[in-house]
This record gives C-alpha cells, structure tokens and sequence, in this order.
C-alpha cells in the first residue's frame, strides 16, 4: 500500500499515470500555469500566466510610482538599485541619475545633533526603526525625512539588499516648529502680560492653571489642586457666589463672560483679578468645557484710586485757589492798616502788643493761604539766593507751635553755611513739612534736630550716596527720636499719596511735594533710617556762590520815593490800604478800580512812573491785557503786578521777561516798598545805560 | 499550526503555485475554502511558489501549477489544476 516516490510498484506506475492523465486534462481545460523544465530545473510559465505576471508586476510598479512614500531598494553595499518616481523628486534629481550610487552620497550634513551621514548608516542596520534623517537635494538644500529601511530577503538564509522607505517631513517639521514659535511667542507674551489662563472639564470637573494663573492666587507652580472645587476655594469667599453664578449663566447661554473677583493669597493678602472666559456647549446645549484668562489688576485699581485720590485734591487746589484770591485781599487789608497804624503810634503805646498780635495772626493766615496754593502749584516761585539758617531761625518759631509741648526742638546751626539759590518759602515749605513728619513718628513725644552743615562730594560719594553730581552743597537734615521706618516704607516714602497715617489724617503729599521742590532746587533728598532707632532725613542743596540778596527789612531805608504811581486794583479796601503804604512812604498815588479808567487816565496825558496793577481784575480787562495794551503805548512805563497765586503764570511769563515783576499778596509795608523801589530803580538805572550808548 | 503537525490524524496539504497567476491564486482560493469548510477543526495548508523555490517542486516530483499534494493522511495524493472541481477535490483528498 505505502508507495515511495522512487519504487517500481504497480500502484505507483498507476498513480503516475492518473496524475499524468489529470495534468493533461487540466493543460486542455486551461487551468495550468507553469510546467517545471526537469532538465533546466527551473519554470517555464504559459503565456496566460506570463501576462498575468505581467499585469501584476504592473500593479506593482503603479502602487510604486503613485506611492507618496519614497522607495528606495540598495544592494548589499548599500548602492542604488531602485527609486520611485516620489524619491527623485523629493531630491531633485533624474530617477536613473541616482542608481548605482551609493545612499551615503546624499546624505545632509546635520540631523538634530548628529551626523546625518553616522544617523543614515545606524538606521540602515537598524531595520525596522524609523529615524528623522538629513538628506542634501540636488540644489544643495535640505530635506527632513522619516527613515524606515528593512531588508530584501530572496532566500532564508541571506539579505539581499534592503528597502528603504522614506516621508518627506520637512512640512510637517516646518509646519511643527512654526507651531513652537507661535506657541514659545503666545507663551512669552501671556508671561510678559501677566495673563493667568485656566480651564475647565464640566464633565470630570477637572480643571488647569497656568504658572502665571497660580501665582496670581499666590501658589507655588503645579500646587493648585487640579479640580474644580479647588478652583472655587481659591477664589474670595464673598466672590464666591458671582462667580458660580456667573459661569453658570454662561454655561447656559454659551456666551463669552467677563467678572472680576478677588483672590486670597496664602499671606492673607487680597488681590484684585478680572477674568474673561468662555463655555463650551456639548450637542444637547449642556457644558463641556470653560476656558479663561485672568489679570491680576490690583495696582490697576490702586492707581485709578490714586488718580481719583489726585482729581479730587485738584478740585481741592483749584477752589483753595479761588478762595485764597480774596482771602489775600482780606488779609493785605489787615496787615496793611495795623502796620499804618503801628507806624503812627509812639514807642510806648500800650496798644502796640495787641496790634503786633493781630500781624502775628495776620501771618499765620499768610502761610495757611500759602499752603492751599502750594496744593494747587499756584505758588509763584520766586528763586532768591539766601542763607538756609535764616529760614530755620525764621520759622523756629511756627514750628515749636506745630511741635507741641511733647517735642523738644533742637538746632545745631553751622555759622559759616554757605548760601542755596531757590524759592525761600519753598525750603520753608520743606523744613516745615519734614518736621511735621518727625513729629508724628513720635506720638509719646522726644526730640526733633535740625542741623545744617557744608558738605563737599566727590565724585563717588555724589554717584552712591546721594545720586547728585559732585560738588558743594549744605546739608540741611531733620532728625527725630521715633519709631523709624522700614525699608518698605522708605522705598515708597516720596511717592504721593503714600502716607503710613490714617486716611483723613495726612494727605501723603507733604513729602511728596518737598522732594519735587528740592529736586527742582538740584538737590536730593537722602533717609536714613532704623526701625526703632529714628529717623533723619537729609537735605542736599547745590551751595550758591552769588552774593545774597537784601533780606526782608534791611531793605526799608531804600524802600522809600517820591515818584507818582498809578494803583489799579478792584479791590475797595485794598485800593486803600495800599495807597496808605504808598503815601507812607512818600509816593504820590492815582488809583483806579478797573483797567479801563486805567487806560483813560494815561491816555489823557497823565505821567505816572510806575504802573501797580493786580492781575486778577473784575470787569473786561484783566491785569495782564492791560499791561500789554500800556506796554504797546508807553513803553518806558515801570510795571509791578500784584497777585497772590498765579493761575496762569505761561500769560504773565513774556511781561516778566520784559521786565515787570510781581509782588506777592498779602504784601507788608515792607515787602511792597521793596518791590516798587526795585522797579523805579531797575527802570532809571536801564534809562540811564540807554542815555550813555 | 506546530500543535497541529504533531497529530498524525492532520490533514497536511502543500499546494504548488506559480507566483500570482489566474490559476494559481484560484487554487488557492479554492483550497483554503474547501480545508475551512471541510476540516476546519485540523488542517495544515503550506502554499510554495514554484517560481521562488524550483528546487523544492523538483524534490516533489512536480510537473505542472497549480499541484495540491497531500502529505498527510498517506499515501501521498496529488490534484492538478486550479481545483475549481471541488467534488472531485474532496474525493482526491479524502480517499486512500
């Protein structure tokens, strides 16, 4: 029965014959493909079977061609054998130019870090793993390629080339590192702006934020909890509520929202944050996602309380402004007949004190006035040089009043002080207003020193210590025995509106305003201070080497004159008081309530040689438009104005130029005298160099 | 498949094909469909292209493609053509 493929049986010659009728009937009904040549050992294949070869075969080479892959076939030297129509033209060159070459011949020059050349060669031992690949085109340029090889195995038992599949990435890594820059400049500026951005999954009530959202809520990065309970439980109690309600109401209408709330960071501190955010609806209008960003804006809203703080003080300034106007009238009134009267009275009147009372109270009104102005940069700065000790000797007196008993003052004096140019009142501003703030640094009383002294800088003390240029100045320093202060509040010590006081007691303006007007003076303002052990605070003022000008009072004896002057002032009552000072002193006087009389006077011949006029007229024509219209007419006329603020300095600025000047309200006997003298004389000494040349 | 050799009662088929064909691929279309239908539970089908491995079909005396030989049950049975006939098929692969 067992018949072997060698044996002679009659079974097995049966068999053959059966197979070999079989194979006859299956040639003639067409279903044969190959015949095995037994001699040549190897098929031959019959025509239907050659063309369907063929039709295959073409198949393939269609599926090749048309593959957007790059396919490549080496030989075991790894030289071309084969590329597709999709490799040339990825490499630019004629796919029949490339075979025979070996595939390190276009290799790039650099793949990432590595050598594409070593990286191409790994890749082509590494069968199967796929690599980002550097290869040189034609043109010298590169192309990035996802690199997948695998070897051609004809038999079992050795490789007889390899294939190489190749996708061109270049695109997609272009595409991939324009998508890094877009998302690197999104990051960059979310991080420059500030801009917290979160977001939100409704659905497995997860949530994120961005390092910058959680520092927002003062958190460390990665510590904010991930959820949306945690979400909610950073946010302000009190705020709570909106904010649920607020994406809630979004959630519903799947319109943008926008809400501020505040946030509580771990130190205690509330800050201030505004949030627009989004929610996305799923099919059935329920939420699935929010997304946000976030702006911490609590210096925002400092600073729009600050400019609130600052338009109200202005509103403040500007009526201060007005009021001090006819308050200065009131007062040159006063001070003006008490000292007529004084004048008048005999040596040993025994009302002689009263009336120096009422110029003392008179004074006191003068500074309060004073101050308003200062608060709206109505003051008129009048630069002086003048010896600093002067003003401390001078306000001595209103200061130990603003002191209180509790407070000892002490001055230490230096008697070969040089002089400062600046406005007097101005340093007495600043004097007044550093003691000030000595005193409240000691509510339980101690000791305020004033003390000046002439410093020398050189180059590095002027650069460190004081951010001044090298050079003489005198120290002008305010020390007290209180508290001290932090570093915190000595950096923010000069910024306007900071105060450490409570909000009705001090406007934080004081040093403010002293450190702009020593600034504008050239000179700084250094603290030096301990917590605990005091504070002082220095003074530097550039030293003056110009001569000093006549303090007030020695200058009475030359305040004197004959010459006629023409008073325009509207004013009833300081029309009068001003004339008295005048005749007083020996000037005859016209005077008038209105520019426009004025202007008649003159025009009808009158020769007057000083025109004293108050800026601020009731009727047509104000002060300066009468000047102009006198100065177009008379022009060798003296002009003095009087004013006590000045609201419009830009419209005086060209008529003090060409040589009018302004005398301060209220005015003294003295102050007045002063000024008119100073005009005549500086007018009569110009007539005179005119008359020489 | 190796769990499959190892019993004797196995149905062991190698069916001789020339590459891709008409002939070829419907033998062995037609012969997975007869194992699957007939002796699904234990068959064993090694296909060989005879115009990769002449020497093999030299070694099993084969003459034309497409050949089905049976090598399992004995004695050894060949079918020749594209066994479109799958009466004659089954007969051929399940007589002695």
């Amino acid at each position: 029965m067992i018949a072997t493929s060698g044996s002679r049986s009659f079974d097995d010659v049966a068999r053959r014959l059966e197979e070999a009728e079989a194979t006859i009937e299956a040639l003639l009904s067409g279903q044969i493909d190959a015949v095995l040549d037994a001699d040549s050992k190897s098929p031959v294949l019959l025509a239907s079977a050659q063309d369907a070869l063929r039709h295959s075969e073409e198949r393939y080479r269609t599926i090749v061609e048309t593959a957007s892959e790059g396919i490549w076939t080496l030989d075991e030297n790894f030289n071309t054998t084969f590329v597709n129509r999709r490799l040339a033209e990825m490499l630019g060159y004629r796919a029949d130019a490339m075979i025979g070459r070996s595939v390190l011949d276009f290799a790039g020059k650099r793949s990432g870090a590595s050598d594409a050349r070593l990286l191409l060669q790994y890749s082509l031992h590494n069968a199967s793993e796929e690599h980002e690949v550097a290869l040189a085109r034609n043109d010298g340029s590169e192309l990035c390629v996802l690199l997948k090889s695998s070897p051609i195995r004809q038999s079992a038992s050795q490789d007889d080339g390899t294939l190489v599949m190749l996708t061109d990435i270049t695109e997609r890594k272009r595409a991939a590192e324009r998508l890094q820059a877009f998302e690197d400049r999104t990051r960059f500026a979310l991080e420059v702006a500030n801009v917290g951005v979160w977001d939100a999954d409704f659905v497995t009530e997860t949530a994120r934020w961005s390092e910058q959202l959680e520092a927002q809520y003062g958190l460390k990065p990665g510590t904010f909890g991930g959820t949306l309970e945690a979400f909610i439980s950073h946010i302000h109690p009190e705020d709570r509520a909106e904010v649920i309600e607020k994406i809630a109401a979004a959630g519903e209408s799947g319109l943008d929202f926008s809400m501020s709330n505040r946030a509580i960071w771990p130190d205690g501190s509330v800050h201030w944050l505004t949030n627009q955010g989004r929610v996305e609806l799923g099919a059935h209008g329920e939420p699935l996602r929010g997304t946000g960003i976030s702006q911490d804006v609590t210096e925002r809203r400092a600073l729009e309380q600050q400019f609130q703080q600052a338009q109200k003080m202005e509103a403040v300034g500007r009526l201060a402004g007005g009021v001090a106007h006819d308050f200065n009238n009131l007062l040159s009134v006063i001070m003006g007949w008490t000292e007529l009267v004084l004048a008048d009275l005999p040596a040993d009147s025994p009302i002689r004190d009263s009336l120096d009372e009422v110029l003392r109270a008179a004074a006191g009104a003068t500074s309060l006035t004073k101050q308003l102005l200062a608060f709206s940069r109505q003051q008129i700065v009048k630069p002086s040089v003048f010896d600093p000790n002067d003003v401390v000797v001078e306000t001595q007196k209103m200061l130990r009043r603003l002191i209180g008993e509790d407070v000892k003052l002490v001055t230490r004096l230096d008697p070969g002080l040089g002089r400062v140019k600046m406005d007097q009142g101005q340093l007495e501003q600043v004097i007044v207003n550093l003691v000030v703030n000595s005193r409240d640094a000691m509510p339980m009383g101690g000791t305020v020193t004033v003390e000046t002294k002439n410093v020398a800088l050189d180059r590095e003390s002027a650069r460190t210590a004081a951010d001044l240029a090298p050079g003489d100045y005198i120290v002008l320093s305010v020390s007290d025995t209180g508290s001290g202060m932090s570093t915190e509040v000595q950096a923010r010590l000069f910024e306007p509106f900071f105060t450490t006081k409570e909000s009705n007691k001090g406007t934080g303006l004081g040093l403010a305003t002293s450190y702009g007007i020593v600034k504008q003076a050239g000179g700084h303002i250094a603290v030096d201070s301990t917590q605990g052990a005091g504070s002082t605070m220095s003074v530097f003022l550039p030293r003056s080497m110009a001569i000093t000008d006549p303090s007030p009072g020695t200058a009475a004896a030359t305040s004197r004159g004959t010459e006629l002057v023409l008073l325009v002032e509207d004013d009833l009552a300081v029309r009068r008081v001003t004339t008295g000072m005048l005749k007083s002193m020996g000037y005859s006087v016209i005077s008038v309530g209105s520019g426009e009389e004025a202007l008649k006077l003159l025009s009808d011949g009158l020769n007057v040689q000083l025109l004293l006029t108050d800026v601020v007229l009731a009727g047509g024509m104000n002060g300066p438009a009468l000047v102009r219209e006198v100065r177009a007419q008379w022009p060798r006329l003296s002009v003095l104005f009087a004013s006590g603020y000045t609201s419009d300095a830009a419209s005086l600025r060209d008529l003090l130029d060409s040589g009018a000047e302004i005398v301060e309200k209220p005015f003294t006997a003295n102050s007045l005298g002063r000024s008119v003298r100073h005009v005549l004389d500086a007018r009569s000494e110009a007539e005179r160099s005119r008359a020489r040349s | 498949m190796a769990s499959r050799s190892e019993n004797s009662s196995n149905l062991r088929l190698r069916l001789y094909v020339a590459g891709n064909a008409p002939n070829s691929l419907r033998a062995i279309a037609n012969a997975r469909a007869i194992c699957e239908q007939h002796f699904a539970a234990a068959y064993e089908l090694e296909i060989v292209d005879l115009l990769e491995h002449p020497l093999r079909a030299l070694a099993d005396a084969i003459v034309v493609t497409p050949t089905l030989l049976r090598l399992m049950p004995l004695p050894v049975q060949r079918v020749i053509g594209n066994l479109d006939d799958g009466t004659k098929t089954l007969m051929l692969l399940t007589g002695r």
